[in-house]
């Protein structure tokens, strides 16, 4: 094994105990599916040994990895025709964000009930699997837009126009489950 | 600013990205207009909610298979 082939290696391997849990946070939202998710990841982890080369370091490995399980996790899903992609454009017709009712201030133990976490799941399934990438670096895990927009290979000012649709399908689809809790 | 306005700009307020005149334009409506301040409320629930809520992490059986192939095993 020459130097080189060592060094790429072990930093692999140091981005996977530091990023292990993201990459594969970010193949699940993508795939909804643990199965397809684990995949996604370690082929991701199979090419990126190979394309060592590649790497130039002008991004972050761990930005470069991620960009790949993404790549690897869209893939998948349509190799396997799990999922029929919905358009990124406007919201379905008949549609109206704007007036979703109120979540009607959700109490404290309903945010972070089971239930509630069920919730969430089932309406993540009510957006793209792109909205949903953008969904789980920019909002749960708080990467900026730019480092987002690197990773799915979108413009930044396409990253905020999916987050705020994420946002506001999300608000929609949650609205009967936090009615429902209202005191 | 109208509530259509505000509505499109929102996720961009909660972002810190939205500065300026226009910021504060959309604050004052916001102290305003009770279906827009619900709006907002709402989606820093949704933040707070995302937070609490992580994917699980990655399978201890995936880890050590990665692990073994970085090995070179």
């Amino acid at each position: 094994m020459t130097d080189s082939v060592a060094t790429g290696r072990e930093d692999l391997a140091r981005a996977l105990a530091e990023e292990g849990d993201r990459l594969y946070a970010l193949a699940l939202r993508v795939t909804r599916d643990p199965t397809l998710a684990a995949d996604a990841v370690q082929e991701a982890f199979v090419a990126a040994l190979e394309h060592l080369d590649d790497f130039r370091g002008e991004a972050k490995l761990g930005t470069w990895l991620h960009r790949i399980v993404f790549t690897k996790s869209i893939d998948l899903l349509r190799l396997r025709g799990r999922e029929t992609p919905l358009p990124e454009g406007e919201p379905p017709a008949g549609e109206d964000l704007a007036h979703a009712p109120s979540w009607a201030r959700p109490p404290e133990e309903l945010l972070l009930g089971a239930e509630t976490r069920e919730a969430l799941e089932r309406a993540l399934a009510g957006l793209t699997p792109v909205q949903r990438a953008v969904f789980e670096l920019r909002e749960v895990e708080g990467r900026p837009t730019e480092e987002t927009a690197e990773i799915l290979g979108i413009p930044p000012a396409t990253v905020r126009v999916y987050l705020h649709r994420a946002r506001l399908r999300l608000r929609a689809l949650l609205g009967p489950h936090f009615r429902r809790g209202r005191a | 600013m109208r509530c259509d306005e505000v509505f499109q700009k929102l996720s961009d307020y909660l972002d810190g990205a939205l500065a300026g005149p226009l910021g504060e334009e959309l604050v004052r409506h916001l102290q305003e207009c009770v279906p827009c301040a619900d709006v907002r409320k709402d989606l820093a629930d949704l933040s707070r909610l995302s937070r609490e809520c992580p994917a699980p992490p990655l399978p201890e059986e995936l880890r050590r298979r990665l692990e073994a192939f970085l090995r070179g095993r």
